[in-house]
């Protein structure tokens, strides 16, 4: 467990030595904010039945940040290592396959929250100019922000396996992309596809991270999505081991 | 891909290798779709909502655990319009507790294919849209978004002619769907008599009066509609008759019949009765059997010189606050009604013991009149009796709790009196509203004691106010502040390091 704990350490470090992690996240504020104060500017005194929050995490914005920030995170973790030559000095070291994969992806995955951490900062700062105490449910908030850990610890666990595929950063960014744009459209496609008529559609419905996503920020919980994200994650870290496996038999 | 020029094994034990981890991670996702399809068997939903706004009620949890037929429930709705997120969540939560609902959802605005597929599969319309279908074997009952609000409106202030804001207060969903999914699965059809004998509509005639679209717009909700004749002593109401309709009765009712239907409303029965000009010179017998209900039917028609497309007709865009008029008010509808009579509450004076609630449902303009001088088959207004530049009634409806022990199988009494029978005639059903106004009516005639025990979801209706100013300033912050601050630290975490 110290192993994993100082290669975490190692990992998160890296993020915040050079300028790449503040960089990101300042990014995903911006574009956080924009997101805001386009919604503001539309909602302003226009009813509505849900909270703004809730809204926000069925725009475009939610998503263009999502499919964009987990390449960025991700692609350095063994690409970069390769690419650098240090990844020779850290399979040779004592540690083994899995405490060096679970390691690298819980760094991207503790990245990846506090990238997401600032948009608490934003629904209070909406809260404190609303003055609507409703606009910002906690136990609602505590469900949203659930979902998009367990949907981001999915994203990064794919972006983990695209990483260690290959030695080149843009490479493992494109295909980390890739996997996680084919989820996002399956999850459009879903639309068009009737759940009961075919076993596709309901193939598709159970893999929708669109619909997670609705239900998370509404404030339900639902077994069948956290059991979803954490097998396929669970799935992706295996084949991130087998793949850094690999170089023995390769 | 990646190259590590290691060669000590041999290509065949590379390829055993291969296809020992091929198999491995064929065999973990194998199992991993095993532990999915065991998950989505047996899902369990926790809403962390405050208000618990998507938690059912126990009613409805019975109902889906004891669930035997297979219900097919299809939203047909925009999902940014209002109240989706509450179906749609509300309506997950229904399939996560019985394996015997199948939910399809479909936005007609992003799978127009889809859409025009079960329009084509149920016979709706174009314009038929922001609906929920349930299905089980041949029985379907839709269930419409008019149907899904409850509405605040500040009455007093309509009436003074101030605001007409109407704020959607709850969201009765859990109440209809539980319905439905009762009605359809275990096809209970309530039975509907259609009084004749007495110069009612032809419930079988296409003609402009006849009320053969207004038949069909009662099966649409799955009731069997039966013909029904009072008049000998031998004939009766059948006993699983839940509402009963008289439309444009002109001639008078016998008296038995009238005791029969004293009887049936006594014991929790439902009417609607629809009153027309051409009873106006003579005493039905309803006029009197409905004053002991709380209502008065005078014997004078309404006018609106405000609101009227050709003078006979009244344009009705007034409405009380009721759940059969609630929806037309709230989506600014109109219903038109020919030379109506008056219709309202009988004075608290003149009230029986142990009273209904009674409430007006359509009202005139303030430039209401009424005309009670008849005379070759034209109404006049007469200065020493009619009224007018007023707010007058013309629809009522009337509500009474059931007696115990009496009216256990029923609940309560109910009652809906139109001043006009030819607004649901096959020519102006399709008018305005009148169709909608039609199906509200006898949808809150028709339901039924057990699921007004579900009560309906508090809405939190959210607006933003926020001044220029304070957009300006959340502007910067969003924009400015917050992520030039992140990007500052960055540069004197670079810069101590270069150092």
């Amino acid at each position: 467990m110290n192993v994993i704990l100082a290669l975490l350490r190692r990992e998160l470090g890296g993020y915040f030595k050079s300028m790449i992690g503040y960089v990101v996240i300042s990014a995903v504020l911006f574009l956080f904010g924009f997101s805001f104060v386009d919604m503001l500017g539309k909602l302003n005194g226009v009813p509505q039945d849900a909270p703004v929050t809730e809204q926000f995490y069925a725009t475009v914005y939610f998503w263009v940040i999502l499919l964009i920030t987990a390449p960025m995170i991700t692609m350095r973790v063994f690409a970069l290592e390769k690419s650098t030559g240090t990844y020779e000095t850290l399979m040779t070291a004592p540690v083994g396959d899995w405490q060096v994969v679970l390691a690298k992806f819980g760094g991207t995955l503790a990245f990846f929250t506090l990238v997401w951490l600032p948009l608490l900062g934003c629904l209070f700062i909406i809260r404190h100019f609303t003055g609507d105490p409703a606009t910002l449910d906690p136990r609602v908030t505590a469900g949203t922000f659930f979902g998009i850990l367990l949907i981001g610890s999915l994203y990064m666990a794919m972006g983990c396996f695209a990483s260690a595929l290959t030695r080149s950063q843009i490479i493992a960014a494109m295909l980390s992309f890739l996997l996680g744009v084919a989820l996002f459209v399956l999850s459009l496609r879903s639309v068009a596809l009737s759940p009961s008529e075919s076993g596709w559609g309901a193939l598709l419905d159970h893999i929708s991270v669109m619909r997670h996503l609705a239900d998370f920020s509404r404030g339900i919980v639902d077994t069948r999505q956290v059991v979803f994200y954490l097998t396929s994650t669970a799935f992706f870290l295996y084949m991130t081991q087998r793949v850094v496996e690999s170089r023995r038999w390769k | 891909m990646d190259e590590f020029p290691s060669h000590s094994f041999p290509s065949g034990r590379r390829f055993g290798i291969a296809v020992h981890v091929a198999v491995a991670a064929g065999l973990l996702l194998a199992i991993l779709i095993m532990v999915n399809y065991l998950a989505a068997r047996h899902p369990i939903r926790k809403d962390l909502t405050s208000g618990d706004r998507f938690v059912l009620s126990p009613l409805t949890l019975q109902i889906l655990q004891n669930l035997t037929n297979q219900v097919r429930v299809t939203v047909l709705f925009d999902s940014e319009a209002a109240l989706f997120s509450h179906v749609d969540a509300m309506l997950q939560g229904y399939r996560s507790q019985s394996p015997k609902i199948t939910l399809d959802v479909v936005d007609y605005s992003l799978a127009p294919g889809r859409a025009i597929q079960i329009r084509d599969r149920y016979n709706l319309g174009r314009d038929d849209k922001d609906l929920v279908i349930f299905e089980s074997g041949k029985e379907t009952r839709f269930v419409r978004s008019a149907e899904l609000s409850v509405y605040d409106a500040d009455i007093n202030s309509m009436l003074q002619g101030g605001s007409r804001q109407v704020r959607r207060s709850a969201f009765r969903g859990e109440a209809l769907f539980t319905s439905a999914i009762v009605t359809v699965s275990q096809a209970i059809r309530p039975r509907v008599c259609y009084l004749l004998g007495h110069g009612e509509h032809d419930p079988r005639s296409s003609d402009q009066n006849g009320y053969r679209k207004f038949i069909d717009l009662l099966a649409q909700r799955n009731v069997t509609v039966e013909p029904l004749t009072l008049g000998s002593e031998r004939e009766a109401l059948p006993s699983d008759c839940e509402l009963l309709v008289i439309a444009g009765a002109n001639s008078p009712l016998e008296a038995n019949t009238l005791q029969k239907l004293g009887s049936f409303l006594d014991q929790g029965g439902r009417l609607l009765a629809l009153m027309n000009v051409e009873s106006l010179g003579t005493t039905t017998g309803l006029e009197d059997f409905l004053a002991r209900w709380g209502i008065a039917v005078r014997p004078s028609v309404v006018a609106d010189r405000q609101q009227t497309t050709g003078g006979s007709d009244v344009l009705v865009g007034e409405f009380g606050a009721h759940p059969v008029v609630n929806p037309l008010a709230h989506g600014h509808h109109k219903v038109q009604l020919l030379l109506p009579r008056v219709v309202g509450k009988i004075p608290e004076k003149f009230m029986p013991a142990d009273p209904p609630k009674v409430e007006h449902l359509l009202f005139t303009s303030d430039a209401g009149q009424t005309k009670s001088k008849i005379r070759d088959g034209t109404a006049y207004y007469d200065v020493r009796v009619d009224i007018q530049g007023q707010r007058i009634p013309m629809a009522a409806a009337a509500e009474k709790g059931g007696l115990a022990g009496v009216a256990a199988n029923r609940g309560a009494t109910r009652l809906v009196v139109v001043g006009d029978s030819f607004c649901f005639g096959n020519q102006l059903i399709e008018s305005a509203s009148n169709r909608d106004f039609a199906g509200l009516a006898v949808n809150w005639l028709l339901d039924r004691q057990q699921f007004l025990a579900i009560g309906p979801k508090a809405i939190h209706e959210y607006t933003l106010r926020l001044t220029p100013a304070q957009l300006t300033k959340m502007r910067w912050l969003f924009l400015a502040v917050l992520p030039g601050s992140i990007l500052l630290l960055g540069f004197i975490v670079w810069l101590r390091r270069r150092a």
